[in-house]
């Protein structure tokens, strides 16, 4: 799971062009949306593409983006249980 | 009519205000190094200023350097404050990239983030966005820069008492190349700026620069 958090992080910041941010800037528990990174709904989108062409997982149930998406450790989870 | 308040020009990884050289960066220096250079020059802390593309990142610091000891909507409403920018590459670089996520359907994954950035006009948007300009945000795409065509559009606008305050200018990324050059406008009892004044501030630039 470790590994798995940190990688999401590096892609993370590449995917959304987070310059100046270090994997380690980002807490794994932190809110992703609203006051946490701050991130908006483009932001959204490219972390759905991300999951689908990084780990193969396509979200069906939009409603579920709000739990998937909460935090880098919620993706995680999300990404190891469904791999 | 209006007065020109202040004017810059960033190119040749130079950056220039009212003719006086602020910065300057080693010739071998790509834009995207000079462009982050100049960021943390002004020390912003704007998180969006890194999602977007080197077009708007120009247009948006340009913005920054002249504005950024005067905030507009203290003097004027953000209704009568306005943007007027010509182009000549629109978003062509970043077309390109977003086309390449397109060309293969083996791995078709087009960035929503590259695409929202594959219109010129975004670019001006950021800027009223960031400054809170609410009146004519214009951006006309010509082969190369029509003063002529710019200053009449303005003049028109402050004429008809559309716009009280302005930026103009000239915004354009290329492969390896870019060039800024905005003015303030602002509006004044008399007719204190010509279309000649706008074209000698251009072409000292350009001699200044070797543009």
């Amino acid at each position: 799971m470790d590994k798995l958090i940190q990688d999401l992080k590096e892609e993370i910041i590449e995917a959304l062009n987070l310059e100046d941010m270090e994997p380690d800037d980002i807490d794994e528990n932190e809110a992703l949306f609203g006051d946490g990174l701050g991130l908006d709904s483009i932001d959204a989108l490219e972390l759905i593409v991300l999951l689908e062409k990084n780990y193969g997982i396509k979200i069906e149930n939009p409603k579920d983006g709000k739990t998937i998406f909460f935090s880098v450790k919620s993706m995680a989870e999300y990404i190891q249980a469904h791999q | 009519m209006f007065k020109c308040s202040q004017h810059i020009y960033l190119s040749k990884n130079q950056l220039l205000v009212d003719f006086q050289k602020q910065l300057e960066f080693e010739k071998s220096l790509n834009y995207a190094k000079v462009f982050k250079g100049i960021y943390k020059d002004l020390g912003l802390d704007y998180p969006k200023y890194f999602k977007m593309d080197y077009l708007s990142k120009l247009g948006f610091l340009s913005a920054e350097v002249i504005l950024k000891d005067q905030p507009l909507t203290s003097k004027y409403a953000s209704e009568k404050i306005g943007l007027i920018i010509g182009n000549a590459s629109s978003t062509y670089l970043m077309d390109s990239k977003h086309q390449s996520t397109l060309s293969d359907k083996t791995s078709y994954f087009p960035s929503p983030a590259n695409f929202v950035y594959t219109l010129p006009n975004i670019m001006t948007g950021e800027i009223c966005i960031r400054h809170g300009f609410k009146g004519e945000n214009a951006l006309f795409i010509s082969q190369k820069m029509d003063i002529d065509f710019l200053w009449n559009y303005a003049y028109n606008l402050f004429e008809n008492h559309k716009l009280d305050a302005c930026l103009l200018g000239y915004v354009e990324v290329k492969d390896d190349d870019y060039e800024s050059f905005l003015m303030l406008l602002e509006r004044t009892e008399k007719q204190g700026f010509t279309q000649n004044n706008l074209k000698n501030i251009c072409t000292t630039y350009k001699k200044e620069t070797n543009g």
